[in-house]
């Protein structure tokens, strides 16, 4: 059920600022403002279209951050070293229950650091330019401890998994982190971020990353989640792209309780090419809201977001994307396609691609599609010795495949496979 | 090998089949021939397992094997392959791994070691060029965008590599030039076995030219109402099926 406006917010709400960490100066400038704010914002409501049929428990904002949490047991360190084994990773940043673990970590420093470790001058304009533009936003900026910042330089090329774990705590708890990755001049940068939980333990993830793409950088960042039920997983990413940027960003998920996911991309220079990509599989009562904001200020730009998702039993997924081709954006190109496949009656789905176009010569359309699995394929597939589960893999690997194909990460792309193959065990 | 008695299939209470009996035996090359709608697909289909269609009497054996119980996969994996009239268009799904599956699976059945895709990479190539499809063919999605000859070939190809007891081709000619049809000919001859069969489903007895058959059937009504050597095919090309064809209700 939607919560109604709540002029009394909780104060300690806010008091989470108070943090035991030593933050610069600055920063509690940055909350005070944002505190300021906070209190002049409401609770989103169905009316609010991004938030329409996101529907979070009334309480969620009161959720407290519990410092010192980071758990170190047995069960997190063999779950991490699973996770990174499976992945391969060379460099990695662990988090538990929203704070840095070095233990588990290994890193270059020269390009990536966690937030509470220390924050470099380069990253100071970029961690408070947002506009707190709604409430998890702002409860973002007054609230966070912790994070990733990344920064590759000019020409040069990083590679980076960053793995938040959470394990069950006494109560309901929240997390927000603050991530900002800044690639230079034709800088590439692969970042995977991992989110997974080692039980059905209750809590709000409440994270805002800003991504700077620099020209003609290559960003590939997937996020994969594999979360509780009973997570609550909350997520903005803010993107601008330069000139001849090319930013693939893929959101996979696996399970969670109810997440959203919100993709703003800026194209600032011309040529800039950007691909927002999403697969889902969901199995049990969860939601999955991708919402996607894509902004055409100059024109010769391309974005191609191509979101799918597999849905069974009671679970959802609701797309809503708005595309705006500013004023004099001329040959813009950008496409929206989502297709859901049903594989139980009782799933929903939800597909809302928005188009606001000022411009003449461009290039945009939108396609959703719902469909369930064709008998006739999985039937000529069993014809050839395929079992049930043989087929339906293949057959969800098939209807997966244009999103996987466009993930330039192999890494990534192997993470969905293995996944599916897990799933469907055969 | 493959014992069919009294079938009778319907679907939607629309009777289809009315009493079919046919035996094949190892090594044996039947075709199937009939005019259009008079069940030939059908008959494919409900020896494969297509549960659209439902069998209300009679018995198919494969080996003395009751095949009528088992799900499609049992049968394919127990040596019934089917070279479908239309086959299906899987977009996403790649043509090889596929096929690696369909291999594995058949070799599991077996009890035979299975093959690692470097493995069956090399069985691929050699089917592959059984058939004259180019290797690209592999990577392809299974029939997307493949034009009415190349999915037929695909079909071979799929049979080539799953080495059946029975394939039932269905119209498998049909829509080919003649260079595909001596191509596809030749993959069947190859396969021709002392321990296979095959059951050729065709109107035309153009095909029958590359393949050899033992027996000629006529399917008219979802019965066989003639049988005879390969002169009945001939024969037929001379003088089309209404004299075998009684009018329904004549
Ligand atoms: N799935 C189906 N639904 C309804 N009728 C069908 C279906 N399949 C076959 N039939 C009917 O059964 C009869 C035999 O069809 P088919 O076996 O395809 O004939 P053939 O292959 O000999 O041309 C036709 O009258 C056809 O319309
Ligand atoms: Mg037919």
């Amino acid at each position: 059920m939607m919560i109604t406006m709540n002029t009394n917010l909780p104060s300690d709400v806010i008091s989470g600022y108070d943090h035991n960490r030593q933050f610069p100066a600055w920063l509690g400038k940055v909350r005070q403002e944002a505190i300021q704010h906070f209190h002049k914002l409401t609770l989103p409501t169905k009316k609010d279209e991004k938030w329409k049929y996101v529907d979070f428990p009334s309480t969620l904002v009161e959720w407290p951050v519990v410092e010192d949490q980071a758990v170190f047991n047995e069960t997190v360190i063999s779950l991490v070293a699973e996770k990174i084994g499976e992945i391969q990773s060379e460099s990695y940043l662990v988090f538990v229950n929203g704070e840095y673990v070095p233990q588990l970590s290994r890193f270059s420093p020269e390009n990536s650091r966690p937030l509470s470790l220390e924050i470099p001058e380069t990253f100071l304009d970029m961690l408070h330019s947002i506009e707190n533009e709604d409430i998890f936003e702002s409860i973002n900026t007054i609230r966070f401890t912790d994070g990733v910042l990344v920064n590759v330089d000019q020409e040069q090329t990083a590679d980076l998994d960053v793995i938040w774990v959470t394990v069950p705590s006494a109560k309901e708890i929240s997390f927000h982190p603050r991530n900002c990755f800044k690639l230079d001049k034709n800088a590439a940068l692969n970042i995977r971020i991992h989110s997974i939980s080692t039980g059905e333990n209750s809590y709000f993830m409440n994270a805002v990353s800003l991504v700077e793409v620099g020209n003609g950088a290559k960003l590939n960042l997937s996020f994969f989640a594999n979360e509780s039920d009973a997570a609550i997983h909350f997520s903005k990413f803010f993107i601008t792209c330069a000139e001849n940027a090319v930013v693939k960003v893929a959101n996979f998920n696996a399970a969670v309780g109810l997440s959203r996911t919100e993709i703003d991309v800026d194209f600032l220079g011309p040529n800039a090419v950007a691909e927002i990509l999403g697969l889902n599989y969901l199995v049990r009562s969860q939601t999955v809201h991708q919402v996607a904001s894509v902004n055409h200020v100059v024109g010769e730009c391309h974005c191609e977001q191509v979101v799918k998702s597999i849905l069974d039993n009671e679970s959802c997924t609701d797309y809503y994307s708005t595309v705006n081709v500013a004023v004099g954006a001329q040959l813009t190109v950008s496409n929206q396609l989502n297709q859901t496949l049903m594989l139980s009656d009782n799933a929903e789905s939800y597909s809302r691609p928005q188009l606001n176009i000022d411009a003449d010569d461009v290039k945009c359309g939108h396609g959703a599609t719902v469909g369930q699995l064709e008998p006739g394929e999985l039937f000529y597939l069993k014809s050839r010795g395929l079992s049930e589960a043989q087929g339906q893999l293949l057959l969800l690997k098939g209807f997966s495949q244009d999103v996987i194909n466009r993930v330039e990460d192999p890494i990534s792309r192997s993470l969905w496979t293995q996944f599916l193959a897990d799933r469907l065990k055969f | 090998m493959l014992t069919i008695h009294n079938l009778h299939a319907q679907i939607d209470e629309n009777k289809i089949l009315n009493g079919i009996s046919l035996t094949v035996k190892p090594g044996e090359v039947h075709a199937i021939m009939g005019p259009n709608g008079s069940g030939k697909s059908t008959l494919a289909k409900v020896i494969s397992g297509d549960s659209h269609y439902e069998v209300t009497d009679g018995e198919v054996t494969l080996e003395g094997k009751n095949i009528l119980d088992m799900d499609p996969e049992t049968r394919a994996l127990s040596g019934i392959f089917l070279a479908f009239q239309y086959p299906v268009e899987i977009p996403g799904v790649n043509n090889a791994e596929f096929l690696r599956m369909a291999y594995n699976a058949k070799q599991k059945f077996q009890g035979k070691p299975e093959a690692d895709p470097m493995q069956f990479d090399a069985i691929l190539q050699s089917k592959l060029e059984l058939v004259e499809m180019s290797p690209d063919f592999a990577d392809r999605a299974v029939n997307f965008g493949f034009s009415g000859g190349e999915k037929k070939r695909n079909e071979i190809l799929q049979m080539a590599v799953l080495n059946p007891k029975i394939a039932i081709l269905d119209e498998t000619d049909s829509g080919l030039d003649i260079d595909a049809l001596r191509i596809v000919a030749e993959g069947v001859n190859q396969l021709r076995s002392p321990d296979n069969a095959i059951i050729l489903i065709t109107h035309y007895q153009r095909l029958l030219n590359f393949i050899q058959p033992d027996f000629v059937h006529v399917l008219a009504n979802g019965q066989i109402v003639k049988s005879g050597d390969k002169s009945l095919a001939l024969e037929l090309e001379a003088r089309g099926y209404d004299w075998l064809v009684s009018p329904v209700n004549g």
